[in-house]
């Protein structure tokens, strides 16, 4: 093929891999939006515990494909037993008081970076190629560690809207987003939604975090803050609460962040683009591209 | 109470009250004597003390600075280089401290972690500078918490022992105790390839995109230009970037023989190389600086092979060097191998110095001689590039990986550094 169309491909499929990362991470984010009202600042920290315990699994039990999948689902268990107790413990005693639950939130996020640091250490902990190789297709790399992410991710994306579109849990959300308290004269018990709603982010948290590390093989106590502010930028574009804009925003950010650093060069030109894309959605349609009124 | 009132009964009561008065103030007594007994006895034992210690004289504490980013982006960097220093200093301090000035004294290290912010840089510097009263502080390793700190230690008259990339221009009290690494490492390596491997003409340059970044960038492309190679693009990159398959990307459609990785991040080193191979990428990656290794090997596995870097001037030397930091640490680290000029220049320097006061460290600092180094001696350069000869000029070796180790290939004898021309001057940027 030629040079250009490699290069073009290639950038396609790298902002492909960048926005089902964003999506995933920024879909548990803006749920818990949508229904608490509240930015769930330790979702960060939650994608880096998933990160360690990859890392922590596979060290004790050896690096196969195996001990991977395996190390995911406790990631996935774990993380998302940590957002059930946090909505319990911490946010529900809050319930409607919403300065005091961003204050808990951003305690709590301090909380479980410092825990991190202490546990891990601040140095980084990496563990070796779980998958390697790639395809090759005429000229295009497809790593087979991205292909197996973007697969992931497109699967449990559509679990997660069939989820909320299609059971009876995810009409309760819908519901809970719409109006809660028309919700909960409905006989829907807001308290049951939001802890399942809040295992179901900090699971999803807890996934990325440990499916990137077949991409980065780097756990590191930072990398929650690092993804946590581009959650932030999908969602003010997509539109903050909205699934949909979620994707919306992820694929928009992942694709302009690829080819600006193919075409304009890496560095400081490509990390504003984010930011410059923002500031120009904000102006246009404040509440972001899919966000209601 | 009165007896007309209450009877002969009262009498008794206000007898026993009169008794336990009297029990009251005895014990009273007898408190206030113990007391003022244990006072006594507790400053007699402070001057019978007092008097011992004054009879066998302690050595003084020197306490000396450090800034390095202990957490942060570059924390990769901070563990070799407060080992070494940790290690010298506790060699020192066994042996019952140092001579310096006439006086005997223990090293004490306190450390401070920048986070490789300059903001932090400069709280760590006004701890150790007003609190801590150093009269020498090692690092910071960025350059731009060293420019943070730079006037603060200038204005103060505090000896600056920097390890990092910039500034281009040093400072009356600014001695850089590490190679020059925009030029020290790539210069070697470049003129190795063009002799030894003709072949690898095209190249390309990364770096991070900051002060410290640009400046090894431009120093690594002008390497690489004055060793008759070709330059084919600068790639520059945000500090913390893990996803370089876009910049990969552009790099391949430049199709180059090599890349060379300048001031490079050691986790931004692991995906850069992994990614590239797994991108197709075939040819030489070269790092200025390969570590920790460990992480890399971990991290790359077997894309590591082939990898080339400049590191510690290899031999039996370094090898004795490694044995104790292993001992030590329970792990080698090659950055570890050119930073011991920082500890050895720095004790050598308190060895000579009239006092401790700035004129006379900074006198001492500047005529310290040759300073005994892994490889041989170093000596202070740098006048032409940064206006001050307080570049530590150290022996390098080039190192190529076969199976998972690094291999030693070439020694080769510092020389100054050129000129500095930017990349705008070189029209690469």
């Amino acid at each position: 093929l030629p040079i250009e169309l490699v290069t073009l491909s290639q950038t396609f499929l790298n902002g492909l891999t960048l926005s089902v990362i964003y999506m995933l991470f920024a879909s548990g984010f803006t749920l818990i939006f949508g229904i608490m009202g509240l930015l769930n600042f330790p979702h960060g920290p939650i994608y880096a515990f998933g990160a360690y315990i990859v890392f922590y699994v596979m060290g004790w039990l050896g690096s196969s494909l195996n001990i991977y999948g395996l190390s995911i689902i406790l990631a996935i268990l774990f993380c998302g037993l940590v957002g059930v107790m946090m909505e319990r413990f911490f946010y529900r005693p809050f319930f409607g008081q919403l300065a005091q639950q961003v204050s808990v939130a951003l305690g709590l996020s301090l909380i479980f970076s410092g825990l991190t640091l202490v546990i891990a250490g601040p140095t980084e902990k990496g563990i070796p190629p779980i998958i390697s190789g790639s395809a090759n297709l005429g000229g295009i790399y497809l790593p087979y560690s991205r292909l197996i992410i973007i697969i992931l991710s497109v699967v449990i994306m559509i679990g997660l809207l069939l989820l909320i579109k299609r059971t009876k849990i995810g009409y309760f959300m819908r519901a809970v987003t719409e109006d809660s308290w028309a919700a909960q004269l409905e006989g829907i018990k807001l308290t049951r939604v939001t802890m399942f709603a809040l295992g179901l982010s900090c699971a999803l948290a807890g996934f990325v975090g440990a499916s990137v590390m077949t991409l980065f093989n780097l756990a590191t106590p930072y990398m929650g803050g690092e993804v946590l502010s581009i959650a932030l930028l999908v969602i003010m574009i997509g539109g903050l609460g909205s699934i949909p804009g979620a994707i919306l925003g992820s694929l928009i950010l992942g694709f302009m962040q690829s080819f600006s650093q193919t075409y304009l060069g890496g560095g400081a030109i490509a990390e504003l683009v984010g930011f410059i894309l923002v500031y120009i959605i904000l102006l246009v349609r404040p509440r972001g591209l899919m966000g209601h009124e | 109470l009165h007896k007309d009132d209450w009877g002969s009964d009262c009498e008794e009561v206000i007898k026993k009250q009169e008794r336990r008065k009297k029990k009251m103030e005895k014990k009273k007594l007898i408190m206030v004597v113990s007391s003022l007994g244990l006072i006594f006895a507790l400053f007699a034992i402070c001057l019978l003390t007092g008097y011992k210690v004054q009879a066998q004289p302690q050595p003084k504490t020197l306490k000396i600075g450090e800034i390095l980013p202990y957490t942060g982006p570059a924390s990769g960097w901070s563990a070799p280089i407060t080992r070494v220093v940790k290690l010298a200093f506790e060699k020192v301090n066994k042996a019952g401290g140092m001579k310096i000035a006439g006086e005997t004294y223990l090293l004490d290290l306190v450390s401070t972690d920048d986070e490789a912010s300059p903001e932090k840089a400069r709280a760590c510097a006004e701890r150790l500078i007003f609190r801590e009263k150093v009269p020498i502080i090692l690092g910071p390793t960025t350059t731009p918490s060293t420019l943070a700190i730079m006037p603060l230690a200038e204005a103060n008259k505090v000896i600056l022992c920097i390890s990092s990339t910039g500034p281009v221009k040093f400072t009356e009290c600014m001695f850089r105790l590490s190679p020059e690494w925009a030029t020290a490492q790539s210069m070697p390596f470049f003129t190795y390839i063009a002799k030894q491997r003709p072949t690898l003409k095209k190249w390309i340059v990364m770096s991070r995109d900051d002060e410290g970044g640009r400046t090894t960038a431009a120093g690594g492309a002008s390497s690489a230009l004055a060793s008759g190679l070709q330059v084919a693009s600068v790639e520059l990159f945000a500090q913390g970037t893990k996803d370089f398959a876009p910049t990969i990307t552009r790099i391949m459609a430049l199709k180059p023989d090599g890349i060379w990785m300048e001031a490079t991040p050691p986790e931004a080193q692991a995906f850069i190389t992994r990614q590239a191979r797994e991108m197709g990428f075939q040819g030489i990656i070269g790092s200025s600086t390969m570590e920790p290794s460990t992480l890399l090997k971990t991290v790359t596995n077997k894309d590591i092979e082939g990898m080339m870097t400049c590191g510690s001037a290899f031999g039996s030397e370094l090898d004795g060097y490694k044995a104790d930091y292993v001992a030590k640490f329970g792990e080698w680290n090659d950055l570890a191998g050119k930073m011991v000029i920082l500890p050895n220049a720095t004790l050598k320097a308190l060895g000579i110095t009239k006092s401790l006061k700035y004129e006379d460290l900074k006198y001492a600092f500047e005529n310290v001689g040759p300073i005994p180094v892994i490889g041989g001696l170093a000596k202070w350069g740098g006048a032409v590039r940064s206006s001050l000869n307080h570049q530590a000029l150290v022996p390098l070796g080039i190192y190529e990986c076969k199976d998972g180790k690094l291999v030693g290939i070439d020694n080769v004898v510092p020389s100054d550094p050129p000129p500095f021309r930017t990349l705008e001057e070189m029209k690469l940027k």
